[in-house]
Parts: C-alpha cells; sequence; structure tokens
C-alpha cells in the first residue's frame, strides 16, 4: 500500500498546569490528548468530531506543531514532521495550512487583504511583485470574493467574507494539506453551507486533504470521506462516514448521533442516554473514560481501557462490548421506526 | 463611510500629489491629531526659531529691570535678577525638550524590545518582570534622585536616571499587551504559513500593541519634562546656568506671591507641551488604527 499523506501515531499532548504552590515539584496534568493515531490519504478529508474540551482543536495544532507534542509521530508526506530542524519546518508549512473557527480573531486588523492573503508566501521569503497581486486576485476569485476587495482592511467584511478571506489565505500557497479547525462553526447556517461547498469545490479543483474538525455531525457528514470520533483525548470510533452514520458501534457516537434535532415530532427517538458532564481531563476516569456515563456500563469497562479494534472493514471502535451494544440498538432502532410508520397511518 | 469606488481602484496609479493628499486626509480629518499637532508644533518652531524671536540672553542679568512683569519691554517679565524670563524660557525649551524626547526614544527603544521580549518569549519573562519589579519597587521620584546623585549632575545623567525610571513601565505595558495578541489566531496563522519569529512580532504582534505604547510614550514624555524639573530643584540636573523649565519653577517658587508669572510661564509651556503631545498621541493611535477609517471617512 502506498503511504498515505499523513500518518499520526500514538500522538499525546498534556498540558502541565503552574501549580499554585511552587514547592510541590508534582503539577496537576491535563492530558488533553492521549494516544491519537490515524492516516489520511491524499485527496481525503478525515472528519474530527467530539464535544467541546475533547482535545480535537489540539490534534490539528499538534500535526502543524503550532504546539509540540509531548510524545507520538506525526509523519507527512513521508517527512516527520516533529524531527525537522525549524528551517526545513517554515519551509514545510506552505504545504500544510489552517482554517481557524473565529473569522474575526484569524485576520490580523493592520493588514490589507491582499496582505494577508499572500502572508505565508511572503513568509516564505517571496518578493511583493505584479505577479504576486495578480495571484491574490486569482486566489480571491477562487473564494468567490472580488478582486477589487484586496485592498480592504478585514474589518470591512462580515464574518462569511473573513472566513473565505482565511480560507484564501490558507490555499495561497498551494498546499496539500490543510486543517479545518471548527472552519464554519461560527457562521450563520445558511452561510455555513456555503462556505462547506466552497472547500468541498476547492478540495476537488486542488486535490488538497482535509483534516476537518467540528461538532456538527450534519456538516462534517456532508464534507468527510472518513470520521474519527474523539472522547476525552482519545478515538473512540473511527470509520467511513456511510458506515459510521448507517451502524455507529460505541455508544458515546450513539448518543452524539441521537442529540442530532429531528424535525418531524413523530420521529423523533428517545433523548440521549447519556447522563452527566464531560469528565475533567484532569483526572479522567479509569478503565474506558466513557463508563461513568455510559448506559451499557460493565465491571470491566471500568477497570480495562478499551483499544481501538477493527469490527468491519475499514470500522475501528474501541468498545469492550460494541457487537451486544450494535445488536441492541438494532433491535430497538427497528421498533422505533416501526413505531414510526404506525403512526403515520 | 468612504465610497466604495474610490477604494477599489485596481491598477491605475494615482499621481504623487494626489497620493500624499489621500494620505494626509485621514491625519487632517481627526480634530486631535491636529490640534495636538498645532501646540506641539508651536513649541518646537519657539525652541528651533529663538534667536530670531528675542534678541536677550537668557543669563543676562539687570538688577535695575528686576521683578518686572509681563511689558512691552519684557513680553513675560523679568526674575529677581532682571533677566528676561522669554529668553529664559525660549532656552530652556531646547533642555527640556531635549531630555523629554530623548527619554521617549529610549522608552521607545528599550521598553518596546524588552517587553516584547518578555510578553512573545515565556521563558525570558520571568526574568524580565522580576528586574522590572525591582526597579518598580521604589518611589519613581526616590530613584531617579537616588540614579541621579550617584551619577553627578549633568542632562545626561538626568536622561539616564529617567529612563531607567520609565522604561520598566513601557515595557510592562507593551508585555501585556504581547501576552494578549500572541494568542490570538491570526498570530498562529503566521506562524503556521511559515514566519520567523521576529516577522511575528514586527509584522503581527507589535502593530497590534501600538494603542496603549502611543498612550504611554505621550505620558512618558510629559512625566519626564515634570521630573526633571524635580531632579534639576533638586541640584541633580543639569547645571542652573542652562535654565530649564523645571528650573525656572523652582526658581520662581519662592517669588509666587510677588512674581507669580515666573512660575506660570514655564508651567504654562509645560501645561502645552503635554497637552499638545497627548492629542498628538492620542490623534495618531486613531488614525494608524484602520478600524477607524470608516467611522470617520
Amino acid at each position: 500500500m502506498r503511504e498515505p499523506l499523513l500518518r499520526v501515531d500514538g500522538l499525546v499532548k498534556h498540558f502541565k498546569l503552574a501549580s499554585s504552590n511552587n514547592l510541590i515539584r508534582q503539577k496537576p496534568v491535563v492530558r488533553a490528548v492521549n494516544g491519537i493515531a490515524f492516516d489520511i490519504a491524499v485527496g481525503e478529508t478525515l472528519g474530527l468530531v467530539g464535544e467541546s474540551g475533547c482535545g480535537k482543536s489540539t490534534v490539528g495544532r499538534l500535526i502543524l506543531r503550532l504546539i509540540e507534542p509531548t510524545a507520538g509521530s506525526v509523519r507527512f508526506a513521508g517527512e516527520d514532521v516533529l524531527a525537522m530542524k525549524p528551517a526545513p519546518l517554515r519551509h514545510m508549512r506552505k504545504d500544510m495550512q489552517i482554517i481557524f473557527q473565529d473569522p474575526h480573531a484569524s485576520l490580523n486588523p493592520r493588514l490589507t487583504v491582499e496582505e494577508i492573503i499572500l502572508e505565508p508566501l511572503l513568509s516564505q521569503g517571496a518578493r511583493p511583485s505584479p505577479e504576486l497581486s495578480r495571484h491574490a486576485a486569482d486566489t480571491l476569485d477562487k473564494v468567490g470574493l472580488p478582486a477589487r476587495y484586496r485592498h480592504r482592511h478585514p474589518h470591512q467584511f462580515s464574518g462569511g467574507q473573513r472566513q473565505r478571506i482565511g480560507i484564501a489565505r490558507a490555499i495561497a500557497s498551494n498546499p496539500r494539506f490543510v486543517v479545518c479547525d471548527e472552519a464554519v462553526s461560527a457562521l450563520d447556517v445558511s452561510v455555513q453551507a456555503q462556505v462547506v461547498n466552497l472547500l468541498q469545490d476547492i478540495k476537488d479543483e486542488m486535490g488538497i486533504s482535509y483534516l476537518f474538525i467540528g461538532h456538527d455531525l450534519a456538516v462534517v457528514r456532508h464534507i468527510a470521506d472518513r470520521i474519527a470520533v474523539m472522547y476525552l483525548g482519545r478515538i473512540v470510533e473511527m470509520a467511513g462516514t456511510e458506515s459510521l452514520f448507517g451502524a455507529p458501534l460505541h455508544p458515546y457516537t450513539q448518543a452524539l448521533m441521537a442529540a442530532v434535532p429531528v424535525h418531524h415530532p413523530r420521529l423523533r427517538r428517545e433523548r440521549s442516554r447519556v447522563r452527566g458532564e464531560l469528565p475533567s481531563p484532569l483526572r479522567p476516569p479509569p478503565g474506558c473514560h466513557f463508563h461513568p456515563r455510559c448506559p451499557f456500563a460493565q465491571d470491566k469497562c471500568r477497570s480495562e481501557s478499551p483499544l481501538l479494534r477493527t469490527l468491519a472493514a475499514g470500522h475501528e471502535v474501541a468498545c469492550h462490548f460494541a457487537e451486544e451494544i450494535a445488536a441492541a440498538g438494532r433491535n430497538t432502532e427497528a421498533s422505533a421506526s416501526r413505531e414510526a410508520t404506525d403512526a403515520h397511518h | 463611510m468612504a465610497a466604495p469606488d474610490m477604494l477599489d481602484t485596481v491598477g491605475e496609479r494615482p499621481g504623487a500629489l494626489a497620493r500624499v493628499r489621500a494620505g494626509a486626509a485621514p491625519f487632517l480629518r481627526n480634530r486631535a491629531f491636529v490640534t495636538g499637532a498645532v501646540l506641539f508644533g508651536f513649541i518646537v518652531f519657539a525652541t528651533a526659531a529663538t534667536p530670531l524671536l528675542t534678541d536677550a540672553a537668557p543669563n543676562e542679568l539687570s538688577i535695575r529691570d528686576r521683578f518686572q512683569p509681563p511689558s512691552l519691554q519684557f513680553l513675560l517679565g523679568t526674575d529677581n535678577l532682571g533677566r528676561d524670563m522669554l529668553a529664559r524660557v525660549l532656552y530652556g525649551a531646547r533642555l527640556s525638550l531635549g531630555i523629554g524626547l530623548s527619554v521617549v526614544l529610549i522608552n521607545a527603544l528599550l521598553g518596546v524590545a524588552l517587553g516584547a521580549l518578555a510578553g512573545y518569549y515565556s521563558r525570558l519573562d520571568d526574568i524580565l518582570m522580576r528586574i522590572a519589579d525591582a526597579l518598580m519597587a521604589f518611589p519613581a521620584v526616590l530613584l531617579a534622585i537616588g540614579i541621579a546623585a550617584a551619577l553627578g549632575p549633568s542632562a545626561v545623567t538626568a536622561v539616564v536616571a529617567l529612563s531607567v525610571v520609565y522604561v520598566p513601565r513601557t515595557a510592562r505595558v507593551v508585555r501585556s499587551s504581547v501576552l494578549v495578541v500572541r494568542e490570538l489566531d491570526f498570530v498562529q496563522a503566521a506562524r503556521a504559513g511559515g514566519a520567523t519569529d521576529l516577522r511575528i512580532l514586527r509584522r503581527h504582534v507589535l502593530p497590534n500593541c501600538l494603542a496603549p505604547l502611543i498612550v504611554q510614550l505621550s505620558f512618558v514624555f510629559a512625566y519626564a519634562v515634570l521630573s526633571e524639573a524635580v531632579l534639576s530643584f533638586l541640584g541633580l540636573g543639569a547645571p542652573p546656568t542652562v535654565p530649564s523649565w523645571g528650573i525656572l519653577i523652582s526658581e520662581g517658587r519662592a517669588y509666587l506671591r510677588e512674581a507669580p508669572w515666573l512660575t506660570i510661564v514655564p508651567g504654562i509651556a509645560i501645561a502645552i507641551t503635554a497637552l499638545g503631545l497627548n492629542l498628538l498621541g492620542d490623534g495618531l493611535r486613531d488614525v494608524l488604527d484602520p478600524r477607524m477609517k470608516v467611522e470617520q471617512g
């Protein structure tokens, strides 16, 4: 098999918190990312979903080395990103870009749109020139903004337009891989759809691979080829989009999907069976991190941490009882849809 | 808001004169900037053109004319030794402005550099800020007096002493802004684009820390002029033969009741300078902020 474009293995990030007492050496540690592994092929989009605070944004930043990982490896196009010296790393950054969530914080208010878009190229040593200006205009055109806007400042644009500028900056250096860190979460629903479609078009045109981080399953489903579900710093389930939505195996994934609003009141299923809040990543529960909230938890779940294992082709799940739960889920699902059809008559 | 068509000329290059006019327009539209420029410009002009404005020498004694109130002969009156106050205030401006501007310049260079380093590199932060804490633990005037006393009285001493006092304060202001700005996404974006630390600081972080810095520097100038007066008053600034505004005030203080113009005149000079610079700073801050253009345009 060909080596994938990006291969992440055993990625770990522990944030040491400042202790209130400096005499105590043992500082509290937040286990934001705890052994993440996945591949992304050329032209593939991997969705990464999970609740706020599960560490999904940290994963994106670790891959780009905007934060230094505690352990693990990141290989991009065959090169070990984490071992790179500063100069080659800077050079490689034009191949890996990022789109941020908040379009108001992600654009430097002092620069013009053209300067913002060209900044990655100028950082790499390009000199301002008429060709570069034309490139900026072309890139603006690609993201659906008129080229004549290029001398304006960010504050003169709406949120959706700003996000397009952020996308233009990310693709200006012709990257092969882009991290979309909640790239549409801050936008109005109508604008969201436009921006998601834009990202899709750009991907098709330029052959970019995405790591699409988000919490809105409907949006991620639309754009992702495969989806990884994260919970408290670990991937609990990873599968092709259709396979994951067709037959979610992990109780957490099932709960996430049950939380997606259903429009027709008769079709509404039982509300999320997940109780309680996300536990503190300072003291994650022993065994399976999800067991305190899991309706199926057994003794084994409290002591033994489940590993990701492949159930169906390309469908991985980290749950001791995935088979049993899936079987039970199919039964209730079937009876629920039967009830719904009955109600229609 | 400016008409979009004017902003959106593509390809055409306006002529040099038009470009200068377009560049100056936002400055001229800003009332604070214009007022400040007029006030401060007046002081600078008077300082530069002193020999044209008065024939009198600042240290020429004339005991017969002592304590003359302002008149046609002595526009701003005379002091206890009959010296012409107009000449003394004008010549004194050289020293006061020189010391103030030197301190501001040193603050702008050292304070910004140290503040940027401390704010951007958390390793340096602890060391630099503990040193700053130590210096700031002393009352400003006391520290300046101590340093000036150790170095011996001269104008250079006053500049050094006031810089030691105010650089940590400027560094503090810059550091706190850098701490905020460096966490913003556009700084992360710059790093993700492959920018070096120096480029990130120069192009992304520091320009967005400009507003509090400009305010701080105009504040430092006003305080440097005033503190120089304190040092001179204590005999730690320039020698008394050179009349700085601070010396004029401290000398006139003894005759406050009989000849109030001796303190009022240099006092007004300091007030105009400080006010002018503060307005200039505020205006500059607003004009340089691209977000303000729309509201005014």
